[in-house]
Parts: C-alpha cells; sequence; structure tokens
C-alpha cells in the first residue's frame, strides 16, 4: 500500500467502517413504528409571515432520542438470514390506514436490500484484484 | 453550502470543491437554448423554471429517466430547490442530448406534427449544421425532412435513422462526406477581410500545386480555378465565379463542418455560423501551430488557405479532412487519454504539479468568466460551449507531454485548448465527486432521510445502518401521500447507492495499491473518468430500448 499519511488517515477509518460492516452482514432487519413525532416550535423555521420553509433535524432528532416518554409502536419487522431465511411481523387488526404502512414497510424493505446489495458491490470492487 | 468529504477533507480541500461549482448555472441556461425549451433572448429566473418544467415532462415522457435511475440521487439536504437548476442526473442527460460524439442515438423514427425531446434533438442536431433554420422547438415538419434530405444528398446514409445519428456523431459524418464523390471535387471559397492574414497567406504555388496533389481527377473547377484564377493578376480575377461558389449551399456545409469539427475538439468557441471571421480563422491557425508542434512538421498552412484578394480566399477541404481524419485515426481512446493524464500528473514533482493545478485553476476562472460575459450577447450564442467530453479529450491524448509545457508557458495557440479541456475535466469532476461524497457520507453515518410534512407539522424518518439495517419511522395520522413520497426518495436512495459505493468502491481499490502519494489533481482525474465510465457502464446495460440508445 502506498506509503502516504495524508490518505492512510482517511483511509484507516474507511476500512475499519468496511471492516465492522462486513462482521454484520449475515442478516438484514427492517423495523417501522409509528409515534407522536410533530415538528413544532424552534424545529420548524419559518418565513416572516409563517410560511414554512425548513426545519431543523438535528434539533428534531435530539429531542427524538431525549424525550424517553415518545411512544413508538412497532408496525412492522423484517428479518431477512444470510440463507435468505425471513421472518415477518405485522401489527394485528389492520385498519385502512394501516394497510398504507405496511405497504410502506414492504416498500422499506426493498429500499433495505437494494442497499445492502450496493454495499456488496462496493465490497466486491475493494476486492477486485486481490484474488 | 459545500460541506467536507468525509475521510478526504485534506485530498479534496474545500476551496476545491467550492471553485468547482462556479459555471454550472451557465452549463444548465446553454443547452436548454440549444434544445429550444430556453429562448436566448429571455433568459430569466421564471423562464428558466418553466423550461426546465418542460424539460422534465418530456424526458419523462420518453422514457430517459429509467437509464438514469441508478443516478438519481439529488444530495441529503431536502432544501435544495430544484425548480430552477438541473440535478446532477438531469445535466448528465441534457449534456448526452446536445452530444455530438455519437454517444446518443435515437431509434424512434418521427413524424409530420410530432414534437418532442427527439425532434428537439433532430432539429438542434440540423441547427448546429446550417441545415433547420427555424426555432429547434417546433414540430418535425416539411422543413425537417427537407434538412434530412439535403444532408443525405451530401453523405448517403443507409436509411433516416442513421442519418440522425450521423448528425449527432461530427467524427463518422465527417468520414461521410469525406468518402462522398462529389467532395472529391472540391475547392472551398470563402470572404474574410483581414489585411494581415491575406499579405501573409498571399496565393502561391505551393497552394496550387498541393491542390494538384489530392484532387483525385482534374474537375472543372480545378481547372477554372488554375485558368481564372491562380494564372490571372490580383485585378483580373473571375470573382463573379467566386461569388457563385461561394453562395452554393455545400460549400457553407463544409464551412460549418469546418467550424463544428474545430468547436468540438476545443479550438474554437466562437458562434457557429458557417462565416470565416477572425475566431474562426484563427482557431484554423492554432490548429495547424498545435499539430505542427506536437509533430506533424509537414504541415504548412499556405498549402491548406490562400488570399486571392479582395478578401476572398480559397481553402483546400480536401487536403484538410485528410490531414485531420489521419490525426484522428492517431489519437488515443477517451479513456486512454485519461489514463495517459494521470500518468503525466503523476510524473510531475510537488512542486510542479501546484504550479499545474494553480494554472488550470486560472484557466476555470477565465472560461466561467468568458462564458458569463459572452454567452447570450448576441442573443444567438455569441459563445458556445461545447459539453461532450470525448473529442476534447481524444485531441488532448497525444499531446499531453507537451500540453503541460503550453499550460504553464501560457502559449497562445493552446489558450482555447486548455480553456475548453479544463471546461470539461472539471465539469465531469465535480458530478463525479458528488456521487463520490454520496458514497462516502453513507459510510460515515449520513444515512438518514427525512421527508417533512410542514402544513400537518408532521415527518417520515428512515434511517440506515452501515450494513443496510433500516428503522423506519412515522408520525401518528401522516397522510399517504407524504408516506409514498417518503417511501419512494428512500428507493431511489438506495439505488443511487448502487452507483456512488460502486464508484467509491472503485476509487478505493485504485488509492489503496497506488504507489505515488496521491494528490488532487490526480485523484480527481481518477475520479472523473471511473464517473464517466460507470455512467457508460448503466446506459450500456439499460438504454437499449425502443426509442433511444446511449452508446
Amino acid at each position: 500500500m502506498a506509503d502516504n499519511d495524508k490518505v492512510n488517515t482517511g483511509f484507516g477509518k474507511f476500512k475499519d467502517k468496511i471492516a465492522a460492516a462486513i462482521e454484520d452482514l449475515s442478516s438484514l432487519q427492517v423495523s417501522t413504528y409509528t409515534g407522536d413525532l410533530v415538528i413544532e416550535g424552534k424545529d420548524l423555521i419559518t418565513t416572516g409571515d409563517g410560511k414554512p420553509v425548513k426545519f431543523n433535524t438535528k434539533s428534531i432528532l435530539d429531542h427524538v432520542q431525549k424525550q424517553g416518554n415518545i411512544k413508538f409502536k412497532l408496525v412492522g419487522y423484517t428479518y431477512i438470514d444470510v440463507d435468505s431465511d425471513t421472518v415477518n411481523f405485522v401489527k394485528e387488526d389492520l385498519t385502512e390506514d394501516d394497510k398504507v404502512l405496511v405497504e410502506a414497510h414492504k416498500t422499506m424493505v426493498q429500499a433495505s436490500q437494494e442497499s445492502r446489495m450496493a454495499f456488496l458491490n462496493l465490497v466486491k470492487e475493494l476486492i477486485k484484484g486481490k484474488f | 453550502m459545500v460541506e467536507e468529504i468525509p475521510g478526504f477533507a485534506k485530498v479534496i480541500p474545500l476551496e476545491k470543491l467550492s471553485k468547482l461549482e462556479q459555471g454550472r448555472e451557465e452549463e444548465v441556461i446553454q443547452p436548454l437554448i440549444e434544445l429550444g425549451y430556453l429562448q436566448a433572448n429571455a433568459v430569466a429566473d421564471l423562464n428558466i423554471a418553466s423550461a426546465i418544467k418542460q424539460f422534465r415532462l418530456e424526458y419523462t415522457l420518453a422514457g430517459l429517466q429509467r437509464s438514469f435511475l441508478n443516478y438519481y440521487y439529488e444530495g441529503h439536504d431536502d432544501e435544495i430547490d430544484l425548480s430552477n437548476s438541473l440535478s446532477g442526473f438531469e445535466l448528465k442527460l441534457i449534456h448526452q442530448l446536445t452530444n455530438l460524439d455519437g454517444e446518443f442515438n435515437i431509434r424512434l423514427q418521427n413524424g409530420i406534427g410530432d414534437l418532442n425531446i427527439f425532434t428537439r434533438v433532430i432539429h438542434y442536431r440540423l441547427n448546429i449544421l446550417g441545415l433547420f433554420p427555424f426555432p429547434v422547438e417546433e414540430p418535425f415538419s416539411y422543413h425537417t425532412q427537407k434538412g434530412l434530405e439535403k444532408l443525405n444528398s451530401w453523405v448517403n446514409a443507409s436509411n433516416v435513422l442513421d442519418l440522425i445519428n450521423m448528425a449527432g456523431d461530427i467524427s463518422r459524418l465527417s468520414k461521410a462526406v469525406y468518402f462522398n464523390p462529389n467532395f472529391e471535387e472540391k475547392i472551398v471559397f470563402f470572404e474574410y477581410q483581414h489585411k494581415g492574414h491575406a499579405e501573409i497567406f498571399e496565393l502561391k504555388q505551393d497552394f496550387l500545386k498541393k491542390l494538384d496533389d489530392v484532387l483525385p481527377r482534374k474537375t472543372e473547377a480545378f481547372k477554372k480555378f488554375k485558368k481564372d484564377i491562380y494564372n490571372k493578376r490580383e485585378k483580373k480575377r473571375d470573382y463573379a465565379w467566386i461569388d457563385l461558389q461561394i453562395a452554393d449551399e455545400f460549400n457553407s456545409f463544409l464551412l460549418r463542418l469546418l467550424q463544428v469539427n474545430q468547436w468540438i475538439k476545443g479550438y474554437y468557441l466562437g458562434a457557429l455560423d458557417s462565416e470565416i471571421r477572425e475566431l474562426t480563422f484563427a482557431s484554423i491557425l492554432d490548429f495547424f501551430k498545435i499539430e505542427v508542434e506536437s509533430g506533424k512538421v509537414h504541415l504548412r498552412f499556405w498549402e491548406f488557405v490562400a488570399h486571392l484578394g479582395k478578401g476572398y480566399w480559397a481553402f483546400n477541404i480536401l487536403y484538410f479532412f485528410q490531414e485531420m481524419l489521419e490525426i484522428e485515426s492517431e489519437e488515443p481512446t477517451e479513456e486512454q487519454s485519461f489514463y495517459l493524464l494521470e500518468n503525466e500528473l503523476a510524473r510531475q514533482d510537488d512542486k510542479n504539479r501546484a504550479e499545474l493545478e494553480q494554472k488550470m485553476d486560472m484557466a476555470w476562472d477565465e472560461i466561467n468568466l468568458e462564458v458569463k460575459n459572452r454567452l447570450l450577447i448576441s442573443n444567438n450564442l455569441g459563445l458556445r460551449i461545447y459539453m461532450g467530453a470525448k473529442s476534447i479529450m481524444k485531441t488532448i491524448g497525444k499531446k499531453i507531454h507537451k500540453l503541460f509545457s503550453w499550460i504553464k508557458s501560457k502559449v497562445e495557440a493552446a489558450f482555447n485548448l486548455i480553456k475548453n479541456l479544463v471546461k470539461t475535466l472539471y465539469k465531469e469532476i465535480r458530478e463525479g465527486i458528488k456521487m463520490f461524497r454520496h458514497g462516502m457520507e453513507f459510510l460515515f453515518g449520513r444515512r438518514r432521510i427525512i421527508t417533512p410534512d410542514y402544513n400537518n407539522k408532521k415527518l417520515a424518518i428512515a434511517d440506515f445502518d452501515i450494513d443496510c439495517d433500516s428503522v423506519f419511522i412515522l408520525s401518528n395520522g401522516i397522510s399517504a401521500q407524504v408516506i409514498g413520497e417518503h417511501t419512494e426518495k428512500c428507493l431511489y436512495y438506495a439505488k443511487s447507492l448502487n452507483f456512488s459505493l460502486k464508484l467509491v468502491g472503485k476509487v478505493m481499490n485504485w488509492a489503496l495499491n497506488l504507489s505515488n502519494p496521491l494528490s488532487w489533481s490526480i485523484l480527481s482525474v481518477k475520479i472523473a473518468w471511473l464517473f464517466k465510465d460507470l455512467v457508460k457502464e448503466i446506459f450500456n446495460k439499460i438504454s437499449h430500448t425502443k426509442k433511444y440508445q446511449f452508446v
């Protein structure tokens, strides 16, 4: 490898990240929740006439993390093992509104699988020519 | 505001990233004008927004979005307003559509009355060649057919689609013209008033001798030229006959083709109008000087052009095309050129490389300022930047050794070439780095997608782990529409990761095996090429539809 400190600093971190992720590639988990998440107060930035223009992501997420009293309900949970064994959990007694949430959960599973494939492609590119 | 790339803050400094953002607005405006979405004399925010809206509608209808699905990512910032600007993939798309390197083929036959993104591309191509003097945004019409028929009379294409795609591939078109029997008889004439040039390039025996050498049979035009021009004193020459030659459509077309060739190779930056004025003449002179410097020592400019008196000139077009096509056949491929450029940068010591980077940054500032000031000055694209990369990269490929000394010493003949090269290169670097950043941000922890519903003060959050486990949180009572918008966004995000992480993998694989120290210029050239190559790979995989094909 190149003897280059400037690069190695970044590359060292990069390699650690990849190694950590590879360890956990044996399964894929997707969870969907609903909860009492509202954008208001200092989290919402408005124009002079009150029209919302943007919101403070960091502040909202800090709020979510710090406020242990926000109740989240699990709508769907999917676990896919490396050998393709799959566990699906879906909330009971679905209302019409809940069905939309379940469909959204399915799309999120698809998005997670796509991302996983992308990550594997990265690993494939990294090890190309090494064997 | 531009932010650092995680893990690469030292090699890719913020000031470089900010610099790359210059000139993007003009890169959006020019092709919108070229394709008739925007009028050159009415460029205002409101009109740009409506032009972009129409462009989006038409490329979606044509199914072009599909080809870019994996390169759809717009950036993490939900606050980016794209109503007045194009996203990375849209910019790539519109540059592909206006590219004349044969990288976009139309496979759908259009008929009278049709108006879609493909008819705009056809009209744009004909317009560039001077064969469609009507608004590009007009429907496919009798005028389109006339333009195509005229072109076909000079190239003999196998069918209409072949002809349309030849018009989008100047190198192929030039070859087809060169092998047309009419061309073998052609001497091109033009008017150009310039006292200094007229004296230097006065008609000499060398010009006639070369004409005699290259014309395969002694045509009527040659005999006439010898008898009534060459053998006569200046005052007695038959200028009426020259006027007739200048008025000939094929004569104008060849001058335009010459201008377009100069344009896509990076020598010319002016208007495309078939008129030889100072800029076009200077660009042809530059081409010769640079080719002579690069080893074509047998080329003599006065064997190609001759002043005949009263501002009338003759041009030995057959000889010019012969040499131009020979030069093209010796050029490396685009990929090889990127590789040569990267190697040449690596060969420089730190001091030299820093000087080069500084000079290239200066050229970038200059060209962007020039474009800003002159793009719309004549309301008719008085300055046009060619947005393709293939031709210019091929042009500089064989000249890499010389190029660096030209850049450092600011050789006048190479001014345009250098500015064009820098414009092309930095544009690719900027868009490549955006996708590289996207991948790196995923790896370094920025993996959250948020969709707000301001009106109802609710939101949807998706949070991905590095190993792609995900948690999806929705406000109670959030609308189905916002949920749909959010999941679609997440899906695009995931698909675009396919592209960006592959790019990161390729860059990292290269960088980890690099034996030389990594510098900004070497890394950015590498990212530019890998990015371009990856886009091409995606096109090849998925764009073989009935309507179009990316090559």
